[in-house]
């Protein structure tokens, strides 16, 4: 009994891990609704409703470090992180978006193997 | 050379206010804030590629509107059409009629678009001097359709 | 309308460990450089402490500033590549942009490297099969072939082109043949090389779950029918993601997030993530893959999953070349039932080959 599944094509969902810089000597406390807030925000500034009404959902943010994990449709990902990229101020305090990692599967959004800090043991 | 490839949409403005009537600007700052509002500034910018969004022709009688646009960016312009409500702080919308390659091809349209609205007006009609109005119209559209499409090739 | 490019593709299996024809041990051990393994155990409250013993025994180090003919040297080949299973990938280079190099546990050292690298080397290459227009060629050289060894013209060219080439640093970990060898004198080699050698530590996160509703699975199902007896296999995958992430109560706010348990699901008054990061030689996988099969069955989990993530920028995924195109994903996952089936999912990046 064997059997084999492979997708290859469209894929329904993508998976973003975004963060919010803030410029030199610029900080705001974001939260969850806040985040949701901005990336609406900043989609709508640069393609309207009609983007910005599509599904985006905040899956986990850590108000520490600004830190989210967001899921969209895969046909507006292109969409979706150009404005995210074009976003730049918020209430005049200079601000950008980073894309950490894109992926259409959530579970590679678990470990970024780029970022991996490495924990030495210094014996001698 | 190469042709900028466009699209005609022929529009009708639907509106309460008979005596009002639109001009030209009027319509285009219509459609471009809602173009904006929909599809954001990337909307507008591209509707700017040449050939741009504009305005060709207005008929203050009939309400006729015709826009152009740049082949391809045409289903931008389509979508935020209906979502037009107000021209000018008037209630208004614009209902689309008729997409075309050329304006020969709209004007083709409209000739036959006004001709099939005759018969229906012919109903309309309360007095006497009015039905014969639209009787000699009917008539004379009728031979004059064949000139007309001459005079526009 | 133009087509959209996926930015992945996922491969699902559904067999049993029974089967004569499977090959889980082959998807593991051909799936060199791991970067972390985690494990989701539901209706339970925490993950048996072997698997921490075994992260902690292998030893996995950082070496920097390795020449590269170090690594063709007799003693080096004969002491390790040899005598051993040995894991080595390049570390803070990406595969996208910059060269890597690895060497696999097969013995086999490979190099992607970029154009200009490829053309000053002078070995030969092919063009890497990951994705279009990318200028990578990847350069293959086999360390445990009987006709490489000092003296033959293809050994000294090789030695004298890799010393051409600039350092780099490296992750290693070794498995030793000989269970009397320490698997420390990897360190010790380095060391008499006077090349800075420093032990890792592997990093552990948990994600602890509380009264949380759980996906039932049935292993002979899976595509979810009109009768909603068990949960679409893609979905349990995305679920089982959501839960590596640690997602937060996601059944609270409508407005942030659609995202909810696929149904049918029951709830659970335990559940338990944990992760481990580090480089992780295939065959601790295969271990614990053995041992929470047994576990599992004495514990009479309903299911138990696996996932193992491999380095984004590996020159290898499986067998295959491996690219990087908005992401580099090499992710496998083993979602194991008591009755030895298992449904294996592989993810790959989008202009990667199928395995």
């Amino acid at each position: 009994m064997y059997q084999k599944i492979v997708t290859k094509g469209s894929t329904d969902y993508c998976y973003l891990k975004i963060r919010l810089d803030f410029g030199k000597d610029h900080d705001a406390i974001i939260d969850a609704l806040n985040f949701k807030q901005l990336i609406l925000s900043a989609a709508k500034d640069v393609f309207g409703i009609a983007v910005s009404c599509s599904l985006i959902d905040v899956l986990r943010y850590e108000k520490s470090s600004r830190t989210a994990v967001i899921r969209i449709y895969h046909k507006y990902l292109t969409k979706l992180w150009s404005s995210l990229t074009m976003y730049g101020n918020i209430n005049g305090a200079p601000c950008a978006f980073r894309i950490l990692q894109v992926s259409s599967h959530l579970m590679a959004l678990a470990n970024n193997s780029r970022s991996m800090k490495l924990h030495m043991v210094y014996d001698g | 050379m190469v042709r900028y490839k466009c699209r005609y949409v022929l529009c009708k403005v639907i509106h309460d206010d008979r005596k009002k009537s639109f001009d030209e600007s009027d319509i285009y700052f219509a459609v471009r804030n809602e173009v904006e509002a929909l599809h954001g500034d990337y909307g507008v910018s591209s509707m700017k590629k040449t050939p741009s969004l504009s305005v060709k022709y207005t008929d203050k009688e009939s309400g006729i509107v015709l826009l152009k646009c740049q082949r391809g960016l045409h289903k931008l312009l389509q979508s935020s059409l209906p979502f037009i409500k107000k021209i000018k702080g008037v209630p208004a919308f614009l209902q689309t009629i008729h997409v075309g390659g050329t304006i020969r091809s709209c004007l083709k349209f409209l000739i036959t678009y006004h001709k099939s609205r005759l018969s229906s007006l012919l109903k309309q009609c309360t007095t006497k001097e009015e039905k014969e109005k639209v009787k000699v119209a009917i008539l004379k559209c009728c031979q004059d359709t064949t000139q007309m499409v001459m005079t526009v090739q | 309308m133009k087509r959209v490019v996926p930015t992945g593709k996922l491969i699902f299996e559904r067999t049993s460990f029974l089967n004569e024809n499977e090959k889980h041990l082959q998807c593991i051990l051909t799936h060199s450089f791991n970067s972390s393994i985690g494990v989701f155990l539901p209706e339970h409250d925490c993950v048996p402490r072997i698997l921490g013993d075994m992260m902690d025994d292998q030893m996995s180090y950082y070496v920097e500033q390795v020449p590269l003919n170090l690594l063709t040297e007799t003693d080096f080949i004969k002491g390790f590549v040899q005598a051993g299973s040995l894991c080595m990938i390049s570390y803070g280079t990406c595969i996208d942009s910059d060269d890597c190099v690895a060497v696999t546990p097969e013995g086999m050292l490979v190099m992607s490297l970029c154009k200009d690298t490829y053309q000053r080397c002078g070995l030969d290459g092919h063009l890497s099969k990951a994705g279009k227009n990318i200028e990578k060629f990847v350069v293959k050289v086999d360390l445990k072939s009987d006709k490489f060894y000092p003296g033959t013209k293809y050994y000294d060219r090789v030695q004298w082109c890799l010393s051409q080439m600039a350092n780099f640093d490296f992750l290693v970990t070794w498995i030793p043949n000989d269970g009397k060898v320490c698997p420390s004198s990897i360190q010790n080699f380095f060391k008499t090389k006077s090349i800075q050698c420093n032990r890792l530590k592997v990093n552990k996160t948990n994600h602890e779950f509380k009264n949380f509703n759980i996906p039932i699975i049935d292993p002979a199902v899976i595509e979810t029918d009109s009768e909603q007896k068990s949960c679409n296999y893609d979905e349990v995958f995305e679920w089982l993601g959501a839960c590596a992430v640690g997602i937060d109560d996601y059944e609270g706010d409508d407005y942030l997030s659609t995202y909810s348990c696929p149904t049918p699901n029951k709830q659970a008054s335990y559940c338990i993530y944990t992760q481990y990061e580090g480089i992780i030689h295939p065959s601790i996988v295969k271990q614990y893959i053995n041992y929470l099969r047994q576990f599992m069955k004495d514990k009479k989990l309903p299911w138990s999953s696996v996932t193992v993530h491999g380095f984004v920028d590996s020159p290898l995924s499986w067998i295959y070349d491996h690219g990087f195109h908005n992401n580099g994903d090499n992710i496998y996952t083993f979602l194991m039932f008591p009755n030895d089936e298992y449904w294996l999912y592989r993810a790959i990046g989008g202009q990667d080959i199928c395995p």
